[in-house]
């Protein structure tokens, strides 16, 4: 009886202390999301202005060099713009705001720039599009700071409560 | 022995309070709840024994039991009184304490009136 | 009556605690207060039941019905 009680009070605080972690790693996937967003981009802005590729052919260069799983938004944008005969790219940004919301845990603000890029692109000339990615990129690094400065203190802040929750319940279960 | 274990825990305790009341002096005072109740519930065997002997011994001795039975109510009102105008001082609520020590006076008070009442009947009694 | 008691409702008043100080660091002052109070609460429940049956055993002992 003793060793059930001392297994199941372990299980709990294990299974907490992973709760907070998880919960901690949410924060922190944004900022590495922002930040591989910030890669994907710069790399597009290489292909389109110092490359001239077309647009399609761009994104599947992006696709190919982006970083983690960013990288795969740009094909589907691509098979997208493919498939459906698309007039406006921006439609094609538009499909992948819930894979960002949901899979890269990216807040609104952030989709608002990616979809400001879709709305830019390819549709001025060149030296105004550099003009739009020097913006996007700017905007980018500032939310990426701030993304890494909310990371810093609500990782630890909800590994401690995960773990402090676990413990008191454990208290009060024994 | 007993009286070793509730040392123990008093000191324990004790210590436990210190500590708590750095951090929050509100779990300090259930914690002396708490012990305070622990304490009594450890001694109250030997106390219902103390107390099955004294009511064996005023049945012997042809004693009343009615005033038997109100002397009891009279310690048993005193004692919770204490306890819980002991727990309102430890929370710095000395008012508090005041009005339970009041109440409980009271509440004696009106429990010793029959046995003021026979006396009362005896003094008349004897005079002429 | 088991002396663990003491050591749980002691315990959690440091986990209680040191949860305040952390959410409050963290800016997060109301959940702070709220954890506070549900600890209270949670230690006040178990506080009670002791303290109803003390009165049951002293009313039961000194015959204060």
């Amino acid at each position: 009886m003793a060793a059930i009680k001392i297994i199941i009070n372990t299980f709990i605080l294990i299974v907490s202390s992973i709760l907070g972690f998880a919960f901690g790693n949410l924060y922190s996937k944004r900022a590495k999301s922002l930040l591989d967003l910030q890669y994907c981009i710069r790399v597009l802005e290489s292909e389109i202005i110092n490359g001239s590729f077309p647009l399609p052919q761009a994104l599947e260069n992006v696709s190919i060099k982006g970083k983690g799983g960013m990288s795969r938004i740009f094909k589907r944008i691509k098979e997208d713009l493919i498939s459906e005969k698309r007039e406006d790219i921006y439609e094609s940004f538009l499909l992948q705001k819930d894979l960002l919301k949901d899979r890269f845990a990216l807040k609104d603000e952030d989709i608002e720039v990616f979809l400001y890029l879709g709305k830019v692109l390819g549709k001025s000339s060149r030296r105004d599009q550099e003009e739009n990615f020097k913006f996007i990129k700017s905007q980018l690094e500032n939310l990426h700071l701030e993304a890494e400065a909310e990371r810093m203190k609500n990782t630890k802040l909800y590994r401690t409560l995960g773990f402090l929750i676990g413990l008191g319940l454990v208290i009060i279960l024994i | 022995m007993e009286i070793f274990q509730i040392i123990g825990i008093g000191i324990i305790a004790t210590i436990l309070i210190v500590i708590l009341k750095s951090v929050r002096s509100d779990f300090a005072i259930y914690v002396s709840i708490l012990t305070g109740i622990i304490i009594f519930s450890m001694v109250i065997h030997h106390l219902s024994y103390v107390i099955d002997t004294i009511r064996d011994l005023s049945r012997r001795a042809n004693l009343e039991i009615t005033y038997f039975s109100t002397i009891l109510k009279i310690i048993g009102t005193a004692y919770i009184v204490e306890f819980g105008s002991q727990i309102s001082r430890d929370a710095g609520q000395n008012s508090i304490a005041m009005k339970i020590e009041l109440a409980g006076k009271i509440i004696i008070m009106t429990l010793a009136i029959p046995i003021l009442m026979s006396l009362m009947d005896l003094i008349i009694k004897i005079m002429p | 009556m088991d002396v663990d008691l003491i050591f749980k409702i002691a315990g959690m008043g440091m986990v209680v605690a040191v949860l305040h100080i952390v959410l409050s660091k963290a800016g997060k002052e109301e959940y702070a207060y709220l954890t506070t109070l549900v600890g209270i609460v949670i230690v006040l429940g178990i506080v009670i039941n002791l303290v109803s049956s003390l009165f049951n055993n002293v009313k039961v002992l000194f015959r204060l019905y």
